[in-house]
């Protein structure tokens, strides 16, 4: 079952991780539990997770580093380092040369040498501030390396040069270790005050993204505030640590806040809890930091020794010292004071062994001035001015409290009447800050959602009259194009009507000839008839009945060639209003051939009606097998005679260039081919350069001089036979060899 | 006296052989046909054709009459027919054309019968 729990927490971790990994661009983990990393790590397949877990491990795990309490934990954080180093090697990691550093920090941590191990974290740190990376845990842990190093003058320099460098450049986050850092040096100056208003600015920080840290500085301000001798306000924050460290279940602030908390029931004299609360401080510890286990012993025996429960408190006594000489542990640390030969000076003091207490109380005293831990030092120096008092030693006495003021002088401290902290007042004042910051936040943003309200209005204003100009603009355009439209629908119609009127005028001289040539007949032949008549009465008159039978004959063979003559002409007056009128679009059958030979007709003689002088070899090899088809006639007959007049355009042209030796020549076949009717007129003429190949069936496109040709004759040619006969218009040309029009209708 | 005529119109000769029904019955006038400029100078080839004048239509398909006209004046040189030209389109261009080339007279469409029979009486 438990091992079943914990492969569900470890799965869960996975997810949480791998979640986390797609959810945050940035990859820190804070509050992870680092015991799940560590189980999450061994099963990491990948290089990139491996590093991505080893960099989270590290960001938590190098908070505790240098504090003394573990060396096991140290070297395990520098293993974590070292392996992200090998990993390095294959894969890239981002601040390798800052982990190098790391690395190198924590090996001479090892080696306890502190201020090699303090330049290198400060070097990791700067290395890390190159990609502003938040390293508050890190920033942290240098605090330790001025405990023990003891230059605090260099702590207050590097933590205030890092407090302004974080609050102008960021990130945010290393930010509260440097307030953490400024606090432990004011502490070590004894000036509680700033202290505690320091720590309380870390504390405010860290709540927002780092909840160990945060729960330590509440130990650290309760402590203080103990320490101060402000009680109640000790308490306040104890309850606040003690009820964040239900969520947040970490030992060592446990450790802290029993300690202070036995120490603030010995100084109300209520020793049971007092007593209770160290043991439960030494239960908990569980023999995990020591430093803490001997502070829980000393406050053990302080309190034994306040219950004249006397060779308890010096067991307890004596074990603390075991443990503190075996961690060479200063009288003053970041986990609280190691008061032990206090401790020994209560203890001589209550058995009236005056001499050694003294001498206790000396030892303390040195201690603590070795450990420049002002705070003690002051308690010290009074408690020696009262003890050689007591003792009648008014020298030793006076030497004493001459130095207690001397020092208190020195630190020139601000003792406030109050003893709560500057940062509480501020916070008051921040708070109150806060509210009117608030309000004109309300003011400015209603302020903002007017202007932006009105900028709005103005905006949609102006866009609404763009809009509606552009709509104008739109509109006049739209009408200023259905004129444009309208306009060139009636030149369209005008050009359609040009091109019609000029195959017509192409027409009218044939026509002319053409309708001439049967009313000569008709007026001729009549004429004739009429002498025939008077002929044949006078041959009736003569009885030569013979004679009158052959003029009979001939009168009716006249007859006929004037109706024949006279249905020719009705014939070419009809098909010239065909032509002159718009297509009916009606199919009927017809006689491709008749259709062929007339329109070619009539297009040699309207070109003879203009020149002259033109001569053409005319071509027929008309197919009678083809018979009636379906087209519509003028149509098929106004692309026949395009083709043809453009055939002897052609050849014409040539002649001009060509005058002798050059026979124009102009063929207009039909066949009957595939079940589909092919019409060829060729030429041989100078041929389509193949440069305007392509464009001779676009509308408008002429190779004629201006004024000579509407450029619609071949396009109309095109769309008659396309569109409306679903034919095909083809071309062949070869140039100077002549060109070759063939139109296929489907049957 | 043989007069040849030439034209596309194939309805010519009816009208021809109507119109001088009696010239042709007495046989003061005799009449051949051609129906085109091709037609003609073939026909005008056979040695023993003995056409003394010839009446030729100006528009016709294929050889025009002016083009006849040229042939006959340069080959028929002792001694060449007479030439009459008849177009429909009286023109100067034309008319000058056919003096050019040698033409002996030149008719307009319609043709006036009358004249023409004073013309080959002359």
């Amino acid at each position: 079952m438990n091992t079943i729990l914990k492969k569900a927490v470890v799965v869960c971790c996975i997810l949480s991780l791998w979640l986390a990994q797609y959810s945050f661009a940035q990859d820190y983990c804070f509050n992870c539990n680092a015991d799940s990393l560590v189980q999450v790590l061994h099963k990491a397949k990948t290089d990139d997770e491996k590093i991505r877990l080893l960099t989270l491990l590290i960001d938590l795990k190098v908070f505790d580093v240098g504090s003394g309490e573990s060396s096991k934990s140290d070297s395990l954080v520098l293993e974590n380092v070292q392996s992200l180093i090998k990993l390095s090697a294959k894969q890239k990691v981002k601040n390798i040369d800052a982990y190098k550093s790391l690395s190198d920090a924590l090996q001479s941590l090892v080696k306890k040498n502190y201020l090699a191990a303090q330049s290198s974290f400060i070097k990791s740190i700067s290395l890390f501030d190159k990609s502003h990376r938040k390293i508050p845990r890190l920033l942290a842990a240098v605090r330790y390396t001025y405990n023990s190093a003891g230059n605090q003058e260099d702590r207050l320099r590097f933590y205030t040069d890092k407090l302004h460098y974080y609050l102008i450049n960021g990130p945010f986050e290393n930010v509260a270790p440097c307030y953490h850092g400024i606090g432990g040096y004011y502490l070590y100056k004894a000036d509680y005050n700033k202290a505690i208003s320091n720590y309380l600015r870390a504390a405010a920080i860290y709540k927002k993204f780092d909840n160990q840290p945060y729960l330590n500085d509440l130990g650290v301000i309760a402590m203080n505030y103990a320490n101060w001798g402000n009680n109640e306000k000790a308490l306040e924050y104890f309850k606040l640590a003690i009820a964040f460290n239900r969520i947040v279940k970490d030992n060592r602030t446990w450790n802290l806040i029993y300690n202070s908390l036995s120490g603030i029931n010995r100084a109300y004299k209520n020793y049971p809890e007092a007593l209770l609360y160290a043991d439960s401080a030494l239960v908990l510890n569980n023999n995990h930091y020591r430093t803490f286990m001997a502070i829980s012993y000393v406050e053990k025996a302080l309190t034994l020794i306040c219950m004249n429960r006397l060779p308890e408190g010096l067991y307890n006594l004596n074990h603390a010292k075991q443990i503190a000489d075996s961690t060479h542990t200063k009288v003053y640390t970041a986990s609280g004071g190691m008061e032990i030969d206090f401790g020994y000076y209560q203890y001589y003091s209550a058995i009236k062994k005056y001499e050694e207490a003294g001498r206790s109380l000396k030892t303390a005293y040195e201690k603590a001035v070795d450990a420049k831990s002002n705070e003690l030092q002051l308690k010290y120096l009074r408690e020696l001015s009262f003890f050689y008092g007591e003792q009648l030693n008014v020298t030793l006495a006076t030497e004493f409290m001459k130095k207690f003021f001397d020092l208190t002088d020195q630190l020139n401290l601000e003792h406030s009447s109050f003893k709560v902290a500057q940062y509480e007042n501020e916070e008051k004042e921040i708070l109150q800050n806060d509210s009117i910051n608030v309000l004109k936040q309300h003011t400015a943003i209603q302020a903002a959602t007017i202007k932006k309200s009105n900028t709005i209005l103005w905006g949609s204003l102006i866009a609404l009259i763009i809009i509606s100009v552009s709509l104008f603009f739109v509109f006049r355009q739209y009408q200023l194009n259905k004129k444009i439209l309208s306009s060139l629908r009636k030149t369209q119609r005008q050009l359609i009507l040009s091109e019609k009127m000029a195959s017509l005028g192409e027409l009218t001289a044939g026509i002319a000839h053409e309708i001439q040539n049967p009313l000569n007949f008709v007026n001729n032949f009549s004429e004739i008839n009429t002498e025939l008549i008077a002929e044949m009465k006078l041959e009736i008159e003569a009885g030569n009945l013979e004679e009158v039978n052959a003029i009979a004959s001939d009168i009716d063979a006249n007859e006929k060639k004037i109706t024949q003559h006279g249905k020719r002409a009705d014939a070419i007056v009809k098909g010239m209003l065909q032509h002159s009128r718009s297509s009916t679009g009606v199919k009927e059958p017809a006689n491709i051939n008749a259709l062929a030979d007339e329109y070619l007709r009539l297009a040699y003689h309207g070109l003879r009606a203009k020149d002259k002088s033109f001569n053409a070899t005319m071509k027929m090899d008309f197919d009678e097998g083809i018979g009636n088809i379906n087209i519509i006639p003028q149509d098929i007959g106004r692309v026949i005679l395009n083709l043809i007049t453009n055939a002897f355009y052609a050849v014409t042209e040539k002649k001009q260039q060509l005058p002798v030796g050059y026979e124009p020549t102009v063929s207009v076949s039909t066949r009957r081919r595939n079940g589909k009717v092919e019409i060829k007129v060729a030429d041989n003429g100078n041929g389509i350069p193949q440069k305007v190949l392509d464009k001779i069936f676009q509308p408008f496109f002429t190779t004629k001089p201006s004024g000579q040709g509407t450029g619609l004759g071949l396009s109309m040619s095109y769309e008659i036979i396309t569109k409306g006969h679903g034919g095909e218009l083809k071309v062949e040309t070869k140039e100077g060899e002549g060109a070759e029009f063939t139109i296929i209708l489907p049957v | 006296m043989k007069i040849l005529v030439v034209d596309d119109e194939r309805d010519i000769q009816t009208l021809f052989e109507q119109r001088f029904r009696k010239e042709i019955k007495d046989k003061t006038l005799e009449f051949a046909f051609a129906f085109s400029g091709e037609d003609a100078l073939t026909y005008l080839n056979h040695p023993e054709h003995q056409t003394v004048l010839i009446l030729s239509d100006i528009n016709m398909p294929g050889m025009s009459g002016l083009e006849l006209l040229r042939h006959i004046k340069q080959k028929y040189t002792a001694p060449p027919p007479l030439v009459m030209m008849i177009t429909a389109y009286g023109d100067a261009e034309n008319f000058n054309r056919a003096k050019e080339l040698g033409a002996d007279d030149f008719l307009t469409k319609p043709v006036d019968f009358n004249y023409l029979k004073e013309k080959f009486r002359q």
